[in-house]
């Protein structure tokens, strides 16, 4: 299915007349957002949006999101690095995940990661809008101590896997079902808040209030280079474009079609689960088609329709953590009772996670989030507030409804429509 | 693909619908630039320069005597005379254009941190030329600050260096062609000015890109933003390295307990260009605060330049809780350079963002923070 979008234009009659037409080789389109001409002549152009995220130019495909890729797959090794260690009983040594996060000693199994150049650490919390112009309330204080906070996780990580078992006030090993998990001594799972917070801190954060911001978009000479199609020296895309790109990437980057069945991890793994519930079922469509409708728009050097895909992805994106945080509280919520309250925690850490995602959020028209920092650890102190955190179970219920509702009215759904995936 | 092909080869021209509207604020054509320009020129750059070029002139002099009489004594006068030259330098370290920028004045002067390695081949080889690019990382106040302050840990032994070193006359000639390139390259700039730049200077009062008010604007935001934050408390603080901290690059490692001082000279220097005030006086001129008021500038119920004049205010409180040593301070507790670099920022966003928008003046450097 292709989808056209048609572009009213209005060209003045007189700066009509004095085109000569037949004198320019190109067509000259005055965009006139004003609406003070009254003599105008109505004048239709379109372009297409393709069915996949596939662009060219000149038969080369003008798409690069590698470095995102290799972001997501080195938060994919971190993360198992946490579970091989609970599955074989070996120490999840902090010194080895630091250096994980900071890509340096040669850490990484995959392809291509010891030698990328990239890293998560100088990446999380760090885009323009909220870390560099301090939209949102960001400040590099802020940026220090998330840092800080998932480094606190690999520390924890070390600390639960010297050989105890898990209990309350105790890090070590708890059996979830066949699934050996390494747990702090507040009941969070250190791999859980590092995966889904860096989901938010680093991933959600370059793609709604970096590479979505106009603020980076159009920054120095992208948008005339844009409209003349400048390219980047020795690319195939223009600044603009690959921008766009890199912005997708954060999200898609990780995905392999080509295998069965197909692999999608992270952010896109997650909106694939949400949209299984028929009550979110547009969500996974409507971000696919606004990153594609996007991207046409900047080729076809049509800011306005840009402008409102990002709106669209900010706005859709958000829907996600916010949902998969209040599905992940009751789920949680409902195993309380199960192991001394053992059995939620991982389900609570992942909610824990999605709910620092939501600092990261960026509602469209404000430049800030829809949870304000101060909201979203009021949140996070409050599930963990009381004795030993996650393991006081006998009050920890009714925060968690408190919190799921916060959460479900700020973005317009019930918490029983998060809750079951129907 | 022909629809795309097509698509492509149009121009498409974009009409602002609000050009014709009331956009005063980045209409600037009818402020008297060269009257700006004349104050920046006359009151704050050209009496800056000089205030430098005494400054350096008395370390040469300085210098002389301690070369041909290294004693402890005169150390410490060499010293102080450079401490006062390097603060007299955090005046001008924004005005890199015309003749500075041709001869790499400001590199030549402030590379820190300095290249020991590369001074002490130079010493030893006793064979240099400091004019080269090369040797751009091996001179200037920095490689002063090693000279003076960091060839030993105590006094004695560094006067040691210039008195009864194997290679005494090779560390003596050194030090005495370090300071000689500050004022070469000082005098080079102040003539430039008196012999007809500076009326150049003033007459450029254009809004291009290159014209006077554009340049200064841009080299006093960008030496706001590189030189004073990123350099001074970023680089050290471990902003730009994942909090890898580096206390061995801070400002005056040597002598290690003026970082604090040169970052309170150059804040002053800075809101002193702002203001248009005069140097070394209480009157101000035409300034941005002046422009940005002329052209009444409000942002959120406020003066634009009361607001940045307010963030000065906050940042001088900020970083007079810090160490005289930055390299201490990023040791003992980072937290107050990251809360430094947070207050500093802020007008860096002021100024880079709001008064350049406002003042219709395109930022002609980039970041380098690409993917």
């Amino acid at each position: 299915m292709q989808e056209i979008i048609f572009i009213q234009s209005k060209l003045t009659e007189m700066n009509f007349k004095k085109l000569s037409l037949s004198a320019f080789p190109i067509l000259l389109l005055v965009l006139a957002s004003c609406s003070n001409d009254d003599t105008t002549v109505e004048e239709t152009f379109n372009y297409t949006v393709p069915t996949t995220y596939t662009f060219e130019r000149n038969a080369v495909t003008s798409v690069d999101y590698s470095g995102q890729s290799s972001r997501l797959l080195m938060l994919d090794e971190m993360g198992k690095y946490f579970s091989t260690a609970a599955t074989n009983g070996t120490v999840a040594d902090d010194a080895v995940l630091s250096e994980m996060y900071l890509n340096t000693n040669n850490r990484f199994t995959g392809a291509g990661l010891n030698t990328s150049g990239k890293q998560l650490k100088d990446k999380t919390a760090a885009s323009k809008d909220y870390f560099s112009l301090y939209l949102g309330g960001g400040s590099i204080a802020e940026q220090v101590s998330v840092r800080d906070l998932f480094e606190t996780q690999f520390d924890n990580a070390d600390a639960a896997s010297q050989g105890a078992t898990a209990s309350a006030g105790v890090a070590g090993v708890y059996l979830d079902g066949t699934s050996k998990r390494l747990i702090a001594a507040n009941g969070l799972e250190p791999q859980q808040v590092l995966l889904k917070g860096m989901m938010g801190a680093c991933f959600m954060d370059q793609i709604a209030n970096n590479y979505l911001s106009l603020n980076k978009l159009d920054e120095s000479t992208n948008k005339a280079d844009n409209t003349a199609k400048i390219l980047v020296a020795g690319k195939s895309y223009t600044a603009m474009e690959h921008t766009w790109d890199e912005a997708y990437g954060y999200i898609y980057g990780a995905d392999n079609l080509t295998v069965t069945p197909n692999v999608f991890k992270f952010w896109s793994s997650y909106i694939n689960q949400v949209n299984a519930d028929t009550d979110f079922n547009t969500l996974k469509a409507d971000i696919d088609l606004a990153f594609r409708k996007g991207r046409a728009a900047i080729v076809a050097n049509d800011y306005a329709v840009r402008d409102a895909q990002i709106d669209v992805i900010k706005a859709k994106l958000a829907m996600i953590p916010a949902v998969r945080a209040v599905f992940y509280l009751q789920e949680g919520k409902g195993k309380l009772a199960t192991d001394n309250g053992a059995k939620a925690f991982h389900a609570l850490s992942e909610g824990y996670g999605f709910i620092m995602s939501l600092r990261y959020t960026n509602k469209p028209g404000t430049n800030s989030p829809y949870f304000t920092k101060a909201e979203v650890d009021a949140m996070l102190t409050s599930m963990v507030s009381g004795t030993n955190g996650l393991w006081a179970i006998d009050t920890l219920g009714a925060k968690l409804d408190a919190i799921s509702t916060q959460i479900a009215t700020k973005f317009g759904f019930t918490v029983a429509q998060a809750a079951t995936v129907n | 693909m022909k629809k795309i092909l097509l698509i492509l080869s149009l121009i498409v021209i974009v009409v602002a619908c609000s050009s014709n509207e009331g956009e005063n604020n980045s209409d600037g054509n009818n402020y008297d630039r060269t009257a700006l320009l004349t104050n920046w020129a006359d009151n704050i750059i050209v009496p800056s320069y000089i205030n430098y070029q005494t400054k350096v002139q008395t370390l040469v002099t300085n210098t002389n005597t301690f070369v041909a009489n290294p004693t402890e004594v005169n150390l410490q006068t060499v010293r102080t005379s450079w401490l006062e030259a390097y603060k007299a330098y955090q005046y001008i370290s924004m005005y890199n254009l015309g003749k500075a920028e041709e001869i790499n004045l400001n590199i030549a002067s402030n590379t820190y941190p300095t290249n020991t390695i590369g001074i002490e081949s130079n010493i030893s080889s006793g064979t240099y030329d400091l004019a080269l690019l090369s040797q751009l990382d091996k001179q200037g106040f920095p490689a002063l600050d090693y000279l003076i302050n960091g060839l030993s840990t105590n006094d004695a032994s560094i006067v040691g260096f210039y008195a009864t070193n194997a290679n005494a006359t090779n560390y003596k000639q050194y030090l005495t062609a370090v300071v000689s390139k500050l004022k070469t390259n000082i005098d080079t700039v102040v003539t430039d000015w008196n012999s007809g730049f500076r009326n150049s200077y003033i007459a450029n009062n254009g809004t291009s890109v290159s014209s006077s008010v554009n340049k200064t604007t841009n080299l006093f935001v960008k030496n706001f933003e590189k030189d004073i934050r990123t350099g001074k408390i970023g680089i050290p603080a471990g902003v730009f390295s994942s909090g890898v901290k580096y206390p061995e690059k801070v400002e005056g490692y040597y002598k290690n307990d003026i970082s604090k001082e040169l970052l309170n000279v150059s804040i002053k220097a800075t809101q002193d260009f702002f203001n248009g005030k005069h140097f070394n006086s209480t009157t101000t001129g035409e300034g941005l605060k002046s422009y940005l008021d002329f052209l009444n500038v409000i942002r959120n119920g406020q003066k634009l330049s009361d607001i940045i004049n307010n963030q000065f205010v906050t940042i001088y409180t900020v970083t007079n809780t810090l160490n005289n040593s930055f390299s201490q301070q990023v040791n003992i507790d980072n937290s107050k350079m990251i809360i430094a670099y947070d207050a500093l920022q802020q007008n860096v966003i002021y100024t880079k963002l709001d008064m350049m928008q406002a003042l219709n003046i395109t930022i002609d450097y980039v970041d380098g923070d690409g993917d």
